[in-house]
């Protein structure tokens, strides 16, 4: 048999050989002094490298609490948001709608009521701090006028 | 799928481990660690699919090891970062490790992290899903690497006694 190659050497320090490698490698080992001693530098060298490396190693490595960003959380208070300003957007709409319906189509049975916003509409506040007019027509047609702030 | 912080847990020691074999200075060990796994929960969290997390981690601590390499080339000539480091091993340590450490610093950044993935104990497997090396030339690469780092050895042991 032919002497072992390095890299057959190296799988077999390794212990990355199949049985079949394993046991023809054994068997030249024990005929071969050569390439006996070859794998024992072999095994040094790579024991030395290994224990070369881990000289500036430390006995304990400390996990440190990790400073993830705060991005799980992030998503939620956006989503949130966004739901108010749906929310306000649907309820000043509906609000309008209800402002304004078919006029003079009203039924005199009854008493209705009509609600509007002031003059001085402030876009920017919510809903509910909203100046409002409420008109209150009662069956005889006499509009009373009330102001909501 | 892992939770992060299992994955953080379970990983952080190995690449901190395999980052200070690759870069001496302790701090900046912390450092680029802490990095990589932002930069993994970044990855994972904008809905990236990492299949093999311990391979993705090595990989990006690597390249942060080499992006900090790079950066210090900047600032410091790269022979006057021989001598302190050996000054530093002398004091510390034993010749062999010594002059050992220095042949394996001057293999190319990827070589020596082949070394460095080896002296962790990967399989020969998990080497090859790391470095993206065909697995059949583990054996083979590793082998040329040793008789190079034997190489450079002897190199450096006729420069000092003779
Ligand atoms: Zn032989």
């Amino acid at each position: 048999m032919n002497c072992i190659t390095n890299e057959s050497i190296q799988r077999f320090i390794d212990c990355e050989t199949n049985l079949d490698e394993s046991v023809l490698i054994k068997n030249h080992l024990s005929k071969c002094e050569q390439c006996a001693s070859r794998v024992e530098a072999q095994q040094k060298l790579a024991d030395d490298i290994k224990l070369a490396l881990s000289e500036h190693q430390e006995n304990y490595i400390e996990i440190p609490k990790i400073n993830i960003p705060h991005q799980i959380n992030r998503r939620r208070p956006v989503l949130k948001m966004r739901m108010i300003y749906a929310l306000s957007a649907a309820c000043l709409l509906s609000f309008f709608v209800l402002t304004f319906p078919n006029k003079g189509d009203f039924d005199q049975d009854e008493i209705t009521m009509l609600e509007s916003f002031d003059d001085d509409f402030d876009a920017n506040l919510p809903v509910d701090q909203q100046k409002m007019m409420i008109h209150v027509v009662d069956p005889t047609g006499k509009v009373t006028e009330f102001h909501v702030k | 799928m892992e939770t992060f912080e299992k994955i953080y847990t379970d990983n952080y020691e190995a690449m901190f481990r395999v980052a200070r074999k690759m870069v001496y200075d302790v701090d900046v060990v912390a450092d680029i660690v802490q990095e990589v796994f932002i930069y993994f929960f970044d990855k994972v969290n904008s809905g990236d699919v990492v299949r093999y997390p311990k391979s993705w981690l090595y990989r990006a601590t690597y390249n942060k090891c080499i992006d900090y390499w790079r950066d210090k080339k900047r600032f410091v000539a790269l022979d006057l970062l021989d001598s302190c480091e050996i000054e530093e091993y002398n004091t510390d340590h034993s010749e062999m490790k010594a002059v050992l450490n220095k042949a394996i610093d001057k293999l190319k950044p990827q070589e020596k992290f082949l070394i460095v993935l080896y002296s962790e104990g990967l399989s020969y497997k998990e080497i090859a899903e790391v470095t993206e090396m065909k697995f059949s030339s583990v054996g083979k690469t590793l082998s040329r690497l040793l008789k190079k780092i034997e190489q450079k050895l002897i190199y450096q042991y006729d420069e000092l006694y003779n």
